[in-house]
């Protein structure tokens, strides 16, 4: 573009005008894929619920009708724990039942589960479900029936949650997606603390919970 | 001789802020919602619908940034948007150091590291404010240098 003829050229100004119209470009783009990102991720952040803010939700309130991602499921583990039904929860706290058949917590590799094993155990009320993510996450959103226990707790924390629990809890640890560490971090700790009949993983996490909910049911084969 | 040298390290500079960036960008766009968390946990003076909008644009910044820097395309500008990012994080990061908050300051995904004393002082507070301090200057001096010696333009036709 020509500077009008009786104006002076001031290739400062041109190249400073350019420059901030560059820069608000990229902003721009930056705004319209934030935007669409944020709304398509299960992992998006949205404006908190209107339900009060809990530091536990009630179990029965998990939905009936999930339908996991095809690619989040693992199938052929824990198949057994999901078909257990156990006494009901006191407290604060869902109480895990007096036996079941989870195995115990290995120190090198934490058992995996997925939202469809851990929603039919979470209702049967055999295991203690623990977000490990950060309590502002938490507080955003979370699985119905989890309790909030940052993996970065400090160890009295920790140590206040285990004696919390009857000594044969079982728990299942989740935290954002397949990307966070979060959930085997905060199972080695627990495990270290003791006191524990089994300690799982969801590694799917929260993403894997959320799509399970935004995923339309599929038509039976 | 002097010239070759001034390039190598203007290209160098480049790069580590390139990478640095993509590195930062694709650890936040995988989970938003930690990102989220991490950037609650600085307790800046902004309002929950203006921390969702940081969190849902500055990963984007950061990507474009740093494609752009290692694409060369508009480069004086994903410049400009790396010099803003690394001053807000010497803000954010020198803040949150002088109110001695105890958190982890969220930049960069260290998962690989596991949980020894390196990730944590990777990700303690002090290191990310020099860190970021660091950057900024490699983004002034790139952004200065590219204003006295600016890209060859192509020739126009006719």
């Amino acid at each position: 573009m020509n500077p009008p003829p009786d104006q002076p050229h001031d290739p400062a100004i041109a190249t400073d005008a350019r420059l901030w119209l560059q820069a608000a470009c990229i902003f721009a783009a930056a705004l319209v894929f934030g935007v669409f990102y944020n709304g398509l991720s299960p992992l998006g952040v949205r404006p908190p619920p209107p339900t009060p803010a809990g530091a536990v939700a009630v179990a029965g309130a998990v939905p009936d009708v999930v339908v996991a991602k095809p690619g989040l499921v693992h199938p052929g583990v824990f198949n057994e724990t999901v078909s257990m039904t156990l006494e009901g929860a006191a407290g604060n706290v869902p109480q895990p039942a007096a036996a079941h058949p989870m195995p115990a917590v290995a120190q090198t590799e934490v058992p995996k589960l997925t939202w469809p094993q851990v929603r039919g155990l979470l209702d049967s009320k055999a295991i203690v479900l623990v977000d490990a993510r950060p309590k502002v996450a938490f507080d955003l959103g979370h699985i119905p029936g989890a309790v909030c226990l940052p993996s970065n707790a400090p160890l009295t924390e920790l140590q206040a949650f285990a004696t919390g629990l009857p000594k044969d809890s079982a728990l299942v640890i989740y935290c954002g997606a397949n990307t966070c560490g979060a959930s085997q971090h905060l199972a080695r700790q627990l495990a270290a603390v003791g006191g524990f009949r089994s300690i799982s993983e969801m590694p799917g996490g929260f993403a894997e919970y959320t799509l399970a909910q935004t995923t339309p049911a599929s038509p039976a084969p | 001789m002097k010239i070759e040298l001034e390039f190598d390290l203007k290209v160098g500079f480049r790069w580590l802020l390139a990478v640095i960036l993509l590195w930062a960008a694709l650890g936040k766009i995988a989970n938003l919602q930690e990102f989220h968390a991490h950037l609650a946990a600085y307790k800046l003076p902004l309002s929950e619908p203006l921390l969702r909008l940081a969190v849902t644009v500055v990963p984007w910044l950061e990507l474009l940034c740093g494609i752009l820097l290692m694409a060369g395309g508009l480069r004086r500008a994903a410049l400009l948007w790396t010099a803003i990012l690394c001053s807000v994080f010497v803000l954010a990061t020198g803040q949150a150091w002088g109110r001695g908050l105890q958190i982890s300051c969220g930049c960069l995904k260290l998962e690989f590291l596991g949980d020894g004393p390196a990730k944590q002082m990777l990700e303690s507070v002090p290191f990310a404010f020099g860190r970021a301090l660091l950057l900024l200057a490699a983004a002034v001096y790139l952004l200065r240098a590219s204003h006295r010696h600016p890209m060859p333009q192509p020739p126009r036709l006719s």
